[in-house]
């Protein structure tokens, strides 16, 4: 090794790591950047999530440094010989497995043993009666809502009625539809009720959309020609947001539906105050 | 001798179109990959670019950018249509056209042969196909650009029934056409390139050089031409489904009574999910299309600059082989919240998990690569370790994406994003920039300045985390990928700051691989001249002249007798014995 | 000038544990003259890996047809009984090519140009009737876009006559230089590439002849 080696590029490595951490942690806190305000039942994915990133977070911590380290401590100098070390002596070969499998048992009981697989579960199990029902169909580029009516049940509806009056294609001769609340795309505010099972029941008119409520740990694709679910319980009264998170056009990052939490009979006031579909569509 | 010259008179006869256009010489179509593969990588960045100049600062008027864009941006502004497409073709392009045809194309064409001792390819004709296939996608994939609904804008991913109905975005109709049938003629290319990189493995080595004597870098070549070959014809599988539905009126993505801004679709009886299916099939095995032959390249020249032994090559090996059989049943893991069967998801978490476990056996072998190493900072050196330093974070954070229930949170926010692009995309870049640097005297005979190599290298590792890292926090707070602005929302408008942060870092990033380009195409004509072996390494092709003749070899292939990694070996004179070097037997 | 203590295994030989010298068996391309390798010529195992792709290409297809099958609003059609004909035709055509391949291994030059020509023309009046079976469904009333039944079957049908079209294009390649007198029982390897390819398509059409069939 003729050329002149230097200690320079281990000591950027080292700098550039410590550096960095320290920075990025002191601009997170100081910014607060973090998981949005908890507001439902779902605690449990905060709760592994914080876990993984503590682990994940040292594993990182511990591999950058050591990485950062090697470089700063090996960088070569002339006439220096390296440790001859091919790993092929079964001492060796064990050491080099051991790290592996350490991580993806961590890994596995992180992610299976702290109740992810029972929320999981939960989530697409059966959903509890007297649930509170909210369908929401998307559409290029709005959400359309429509709640059930005193009878807690939604009537049929049909494509090949929708028209501009009849956005989600109601129809009329069931009974059951005739006191639906409907809310045509962007005219509709989803309210929920505070401490009582909320069932998406979640619909496409045209591509796939992806209802997101950030607060809420809710995230379901909306699948056109198919009704997908997901359950939950509302934990905080406010205002909240619903984003779209699947690519579905150029209007994709405003599709945006306002969401508020009210206690039970607050809900069922103003909902008690909305027309029935039976009185708008003939 | 004879036979030598005769050799070289061959060399000598080919005219200007055999030897540099119509070649079948692996090492020119190697080159032809490379340099069609950096064309991409700044087509790719420009669009970049002007995703984050959106980003930075949407709704502010820009008149440059009318002058440059037309009218994709009216008033200075990009239109959101536009937008999409940025995403969809910087995807496309990156994933694709620079990483895998790039990336593989340039690096399994060059060193599969040299490092296995054959004189070329099992199927040169075939090859030079390859390349000429690869090439008419790039011209359809280039002509996209500048028709009148624009290139296709329904993501990178196609999901349907947005890429299966025409007037759901500008960017759906034409501009699909061409990217599924640049798309066809994509997987073609890439099969007829990996028949060649299978058969030339198996069957072409040259005496001595037994499958436990390959260099990694081949191993990982070999592992991801399998991989592509059997993955990349179920892409096909769909991709013509999905030209049935969208030209001939079927419906195997597109299901019944989609009403479409008003007007009634006239499909029925599709299911969108089936395409996500047959997407991920490949989709996920692509990931490690990308990562594994990076990862390759920067096993080999860690320990030739380390001066080290690869350590556990044969577990490395294996752990690379581990990867790309368990990179076939985990395609699920894109689909947790996309309806698909829940029981499903459950088992796609712990095969997921289970990929972690070979990953982090070659991560921890690269790191006692170097340990007790004397490393010798060349700028492949540099990239190969920055390599290292990009993929542990993304590595780590894919734990998150794996678990079913946090990916309700995360899915399609900005940590996927960020996690993508340090586990596969920057990482692999760096691995492929690594191989440019360390094979480049052999390429074209000549070295790269190793100053802006230098240069380049802490520009872009420094840049790559200014721009990525914040990511993770965006989305962690929630911010979705694949939007045209934050403006919308409360919990992304705390972000506008920081990514005009993000966008400057992006430019930044961008002015270290200028450096590069300089570097490259000043080095291939001025450079300094490059001798035989000037890393002092051990494997094959560097026992030949740089650049190799027609034909890689004298008279005679070369005969290999040890292993790959024979660095400071106790007792030899120098810190490298060549693959060539005879073992001899203790005498007392 | 190296000594190594840990393998006591003798000089220029000391090769290799898992695999065996080949001659360079059948040249292949470059001027290989010395490679070590499977005891494979390369283009046939070319070949093979060429029909993995095309099973990969196929079990995509054919596991779409599951997945969309058991989802209902499925449209059952009897198939035109052409296909049954150009079933029998298709392996007829293969039972042909195997006979050729025997007069050829025999060095009987003449009737394996007879028998492969035979086996050429079968293939396309495969073709042909294939074409024939698409008129009459489209006369039955079921086109491409009238149900998902008929898509995928028009697309598996489809795609394999695209895979049998190149073949046939590969057998009259082969037949034109048969007749130049370029094949004898040492020089076969074009013909044995085309019809290892030949009984491939065979079986494919078995295989989606017989699924078909079954989900209709």
């Amino acid at each position: 090794m003729e050329e002149k080696q230097s200690k320079f590029h281990g000591l950027l490595f080292l700098f550039f790591f410590v550096f960095g951490m320290i920075a990025s942690v002191w601009i997170v806190l100081r910014n607060g950047w973090w998981l949005p305000e908890l507001a439902s039942d779902r605690e449990t994915i905060d709760r592994i999530f914080i876990t993984i990133f503590i682990i994940a977070g040292i594993l990182f911590v511990i591999s950058e440094l050591v990485l950062s380290y090697f470089i700063f401590r090996y960088s070569g100098q002339p006439g220096k010989k390296a440790f001859y070390l091919p790993g092929t002596t079964r001492k060796e070969i064990l050491w080099s497995i051991l790290p592996g499998t350490l991580v993806v048992i961590i890994l596995e009981i992180s992610a299976e043993f702290l109740g992810g697989a029972s929320l999981w579960g939960k989530i697409h199990g059966e959903i509890p009666k007297d649930a509170f029902l909210v369908e929401i169909t998307g559409e290029q580029f709005a959400w359309s809502l429509r709640y059930p009516g005193p009878d807690g049940k939604f009537g049929r509806t049909d494509p090949s009625l929708i028209s501009y009056d009849n956005p989600l294609g109601i129809d009329i001769s069931d009974e059951a539809a005739k006191d639906d609340i409907v809310f045509p795309a962007g005219q509709g505010i989803m309210y929920l009720p505070l401490d009582h099972p909320v069932v998406l029941l979640i619909r496409s008119k045209d591509v796939i959309h992806s209802p997101f409520l950030p607060n809420f740990r809710v995230k379901q694709d909306a699948v056109p020609g198919m009704t997908t679910r997901t359950w939950f319980v509302p934990k905080k009264e406010g205002e909240f947001e619903l984003a779209c998170a699947e690519l579905c056009g150029l209007g994709h990052y405003r599709m945006k539906l306002p969401v508020v939490v009210k206690p039970m009979e607050e809900v069922k006031q103003w909902l008690s105050e909305q027309t029935p579909a039976g009185d708008i569509y003939y | 001798m004879a036979i030598h010259t005769e050799h070289t008179e061959v060399a000598h006869k080919q005219s200007f179109i055999t030897k540099y256009i119509f070649s079948t010489d692996h090492k020119t179509i190697a080159r032809q990959y490379l340099i069609t593969g950096i064309f991409w990588g700044v087509v790719g960045m420009i669009l970049s670019w002007l995703m984050r100049l959106q980003l930075a600062y949407p709704n502010q008027p820009m008149p440059i950018l009318e002058k440059i864009l037309g009218k994709w941006a009216e008033g200075g502004i990009l239109k959101p249509e536009f937008y999409v497409a940025l995403i969809t073709m910087h995807g496309t392009i990156m994933v694709f056209f620079l990483l895998t045809a790039g990336l593989s194309g340039t690096f399994s064409n060059y060193l599969i042969p040299l490092q296995i001792g054959a004189r070329d390819m099992a199927f040169p004709v075939l090859n030079m196909l390859s390349y000429w296939v690869f090439f008419a996608a790039s011209v359809v994939m280039l002509a996209s650009f500048f028709i009148q609904t624009g290139p296709a804008a329904v993501g990178w991913t196609f999901y349907p029934p947005l890429s299966a109905l025409k007037n759901s975005i500008p960017g759906a109709d034409l501009g699909a056409t061409l990217w599924l049938i640049s798309m066809a003629l994509f997987i073609v290319s890439s099969l007829l390139g990996a028949l060649n990189y299978i058969t030339t493995t198996l069957n072409f080595r040259t005496k001595g050089m037994s499958m436990g004597r390959l260099p990694i870098t081949v191993w990982g070549m070999f592992v991801t031409a399998i991989l592509g070959l059997l993955s990349f014809p179920v892409l096909l599988a769909g991709a013509v489904m999905l030209i049935f539905d969208r030209e001939f009126g079927t419906s195997f993505f597109v299901p019944s009574g989609l009403v479409l801004g008003g007007q009634p679709v006239p499909h029925e009886g599709g299911n969108p999910i089936l395409w996500q299916h047959l997407f991920w099939f490949l989709g996920h095995p692509e990931v490690y299309i990308v990562a594994i032959p990076a990862f390759s390249l920067v096993g080999e020249i860690l320990a030739t600059n380390a001066r080290k032994p690869l350590f556990a090559y044969k577990v490395s090996v294996g752990a690379i082989i581990g990867i790309g059989a368990l990179s076939m049943i985990v395609w699920g893991h894109h689909m947790y919240v996309s309806g698909m069967n829940p029981v499903l998801g459950e088992v796609f978490v712990i095969t997921t998990l289970a990929i972690s476990f070979p990953t982090a056996i070659l991560v921890f072998n690269y790191l006692v690569t170097i340990w007790r190493g004397n490393l010798r900072f060349t700028p492949a050196m540099l990239f190969a370790l920055g390599f290292l330093g990009l993929f542990i974070p993304g590595a780590l954070t894919g734990a998150f994406l794996a678990t079913a229930p946090v990916d309700i949170q995360l899915h399609d926010t900005y940590f996927v994003v960020a996690h993508f692009h340090f586990t596969m995309a920057t990482s692999a870049a760096f691995g492929m920039f690594a191989g440019v640097y360390h094979w480049f005297p052999k390429m074209f005979g000549r070295m790269m300045n190793d100053k802006l190599g230098k240069l380049h290298f802490w520009g872009s590792f420094i840049g790559v985390y200014l721009i990525f890292f914040p990511m993770f926090f965006q989305g962690i707070a929630g911010v979705p990928r694949r939007y045209y602005a934050f403006t919308e929302y409360n919990f992304t408008s705390q972000f506008l700051g920081l990514n005009k942060f993000i966008t400057i870092a992006a430019f930044v990033a961008g002015a270290a691989q200028l450096l590069f380009l300089f570097n490259f195409f000043w080095s291939i004509f001025k450079g300094k001249k490059a001798d035989k072996n000037p890393w002092k390494a051990t494997t094959l092709e560097w026992q030949t002249d740089s650049p190799p003749p027609h034909g890689n070899w004298g008279p005679e292939t070369p005969v290999v007798y040890r292993g790959p990694y024979e660095y400071s070996v106790p007792g030899a004179e120098e810190d490298y014995i060549p693959q060539t070097v005879p073992v001899k037997v203790e005498t007392k | 000038m190296v000594i190594e203590k840990k393998r006591p295994k003798s000089g220029a030989m000391d090769i290799d544990f898992n695999g065996t010298y080949s001659n360079g068996g059948g040249g292949g391309a470059g001027g290989h003259s010395s490679s070590y390798a499977l005891p494979v010529q390369p283009a046939k195992f070319g070949l093979w890996l060429f029909i993995s792709a095309i099973i990969m290409l196929f079990s995509a297809l054919t596991s779409a047809y599951i997945v969309r099958h058991s989802a209902g609003n499925w449209l059952r059609f009897e198939m035109p009984e052409i296909f049954w004909f150009n079933t029998f035709v298709l392996l007829l055509s293969s039972l042909t090519i195997q006979l050729s391949y025997f007069q050829l291994r025999r060095d009987k030059v003449a009737s394996f140009k007879v028998l492969f020509a035979i086996s050429t023309f079968l293939g396309l009046l495969f073709l042909a009737g294939q074409v024939m079976g698409w008129n009459q469904l489209r006369e039955m009333g079921i086109y491409v876009s009238t149900n998902p039944s008929s898509s995928f079957f028009y697309l598996l049908t489809g795609a394999h006559a695209v895979h049998l079209a190149g073949g046939v294009i590969s057998l009259i390649y082969v037949f034109v230089k048969s007749l130049l007198g370029y094949y004898s029982s040492r020089n076969k390897l074009g013909v044995e590439l085309c019809i290892t390819y030949w009984h491939f398509l065979d079986i494919l059409w078995l295989y989606l002849f017989v699924f078909i069939k079954v989900t209709t």
